[in-house]
């Protein structure tokens, strides 16, 4: 039985996938939650007729993360993902779309087959354990018509049991609304606060465990078990660099933190986000 | 099954690292295991997670930035699909700048590994910088992407035997690229000779419909001026 999500009408439109290698396919649970991934869109990435579906990924990639600044180079959809990792998403089949938005999501007149409107993009880290999550996309806010509310979420929390993942690694920066999406699955774990070796020194970097009940909250069934969440002892601000340093500085002399739960969003639109300082190990 | 796999499951120990006048460095976080690295007296060893980082990452980057263009690594996916997940190796120079550097993610085959972004000031420590990678992991298998024009598929064979996954790979941005697995060590098993000419679009497609139709082949040799690559038709 399929889990049920806060959005079940677009899901029931639209079809789970994946981008894999098929030398790993055994390693991946292809029916994530009762959420069947049928055959056909099981995408080989060194098939050459795969080539189309990586065109597409591609426009869903340039249309999420292009703003943000950190677009992808199709060579990485390749080897850092498809290749080495997974590629979980949803798409609707080109028929169903409306002509408009076809044009905006680059299709050509006679266009078939999958087009992605969300993806998860994990990699191993200490396979076939520990992931490493680097792309999350989702239309929802850039083509609000489609009525995808949550769908980042669901893709995610999907993704990582198709993946059969038990922790998770990933980067992100304290400004970002994405803290929103994965605050959804628990506690984050900070491994960084402050981060000179990536491209956004205001990056932070965390690691959740992952656990059935984050899962089903994330993608919002209504009978998820509820989540412990540490009370947060205080906020980082997103526009506060000396915080994140010296919050980095105690990671780094061993102290352990958590970020609790989701951001708070203030009038000026800085984003405070919750953290507790946990026992050391 | 791949030919590569019905061959032995403990990789060689490899040779020692190749270049005796250089260092070597690996960026990887403190909890990453590197069968090898014992081996490695003198090793440089960065720990990304680490402020401390930031100066020796922003060197590794100009480097592939200055080397590769277009097909540098992002500096956010290197830090995301190499130094947090699996490692970044290279070689340094006598004042401890880095001079080569070997991208690498693990898959999800046990003990099998991406390399990618390789690159060098000089090309004549490509070769020790691949003996780095392949001493510090001691992949028993590792893959990558090679452009059938230009990519290291000398260096590489002189790791071990190499099995074509693609011939002709469109979903990446060269097309013109073969994915191969690397064995070190292996050699490559007995089949029947076939050459093919790398600038022969016509040819290369009906090599990786061959492929994709599960008919393995080895590259036995490295593409020659002129484009002709030797290969050995193996059983699938
Ligand atoms: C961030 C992103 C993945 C969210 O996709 P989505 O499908 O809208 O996400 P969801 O609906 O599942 O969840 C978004 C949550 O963030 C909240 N949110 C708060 N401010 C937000 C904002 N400015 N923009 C988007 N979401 C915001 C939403 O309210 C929602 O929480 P809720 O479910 O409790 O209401 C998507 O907008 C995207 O692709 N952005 C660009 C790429 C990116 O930054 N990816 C994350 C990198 S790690």
């Amino acid at each position: 039985m399929k889990t049920p999500t806060r959005n079940d009408e677009a899901i029931q439109l639209l079809e789970p996938f994946l981008a894999a290698d098929p030398r790993h396919l055994a390693a991946f649970d292809t029916s994530p939650m009762g959420h069947e991934i049928p055959l056909a869109n099981l995408i080989d990435p060194t098939r050459a007729a795969s080539s189309e579906f990586f065109d597409r990924l591609g426009v869903l990639d340039g249309l999420t993360f292009g703003p943000e600044g950190m677009p992808m180079p199709r060579w990485l959809f390749y080897e850092a993902s498809a290749f080495t990792g997974g590629i979980f998403g949803f798409a609707f089949r080109v028929e169903t779309l409306p002509a408009d938005l076809r044009v905006r999501l680059r299709l050509a007149d006679d266009a078939t087959g999958l087009v992605p409107v969300a993806m998860y993009i994990a990699i191993p880290a200490d396979p076939p354990r520990v992931w490493y999550g680097h792309n999350l996309a989702s239309l929802n806010r850039v083509l609000p018509e489609l009525k995808l509310a949550g769908l980042a979420s669901i893709t995610k929390a999907l993704g990582l049991r198709c993946f059969r993942c038990e922790e998770q690694i990933g980067a992100t920066q304290w400004d970002s609304t994405a803290l929103h999406v994965h605050t959804k699955f628990g506690p984050l774990g900070l491994l960084t606060a402050w981060t000179p070796a990536h491209a956004f020194t205001h990056s932070l970097t965390y690691r959740l465990p992952v656990a059935e009940a984050g899962l089903r909250s994330a993608m919002g069934d209504p009978d998820a078990p509820p989540i412990d969440r540490p009370e947060p002892e205080f906020e980082i601000a997103a526009d506060d660099h000396d915080a994140m340093r010296e919050l980095q500085r105690r990671i780094e002399a061993g102290e352990r933190f958590v970020i609790t739960g989701p951001p708070r969003v203030d009038v000026n639109r800085v984003q405070h986000t919750p953290v507790a300082v946990m026992p050391s190990a | 099954m791949s030919p590569l796999a019905a061959q032995d499951e403990h990789p060689q120990p490899s040779r020692a690292v190749a270049d005796p006048g250089h260092r070597a460095y690996v960026i990887c976080t403190t909890g990453r295991t590197l069968p090898g690295s014992s081996n490695m007296p003198g090793l440089v060893r960065i720990d990304p997670w680490k402020t401390s980082s930031g100066a020796f990452v922003d060197a590794v980057n100009a480097l592939q930035q200055s080397r590769l263009g277009d097909l540098a690594v992002p500096v956010w996916a290197l830090y995301d699909c190499a130094e947090s997940t699996g490692a970044v190796v290279g070689l340094l120079d006598g004042a401890g700048k880095p001079v080569s550097m070997l991208a690498t993610t693990p898959t999800l085959e046990r003990g099998a590994w991406h390399f990618y972004a390789v690159c060098a000031h000089d090309p004549a420590v490509l070769a020790g910088t691949f003996s780095v990678a392949v001493e510090v992991l001691r992949p028993k298998v590792f893959s990558m992407v090679l452009p059938w024009e230009g990519g290291a598929f000398g260096a590489c064979l002189e790791i071990g035997a190499m099995e074509l996954v693609t011939a002709r790979t469109p979903c990446h941005t060269e097309p013109r690229s073969a994915t191969v697995r690397v064995r070190p060590g292996a050699a490559t098993p007995a089949g029947n000779r076939a050459t093919v000419n790398t600038r022969d679009a016509a040819a290369l497609q009906r090599l990786q419909e061959e492929i994709e139709q599960g008919i393995a082949y080895m590259v036995v040799e490295p593409p020659s001026p002129s484009g002709v690559v030797v290969l050995e038709r193996v059983k699938g």
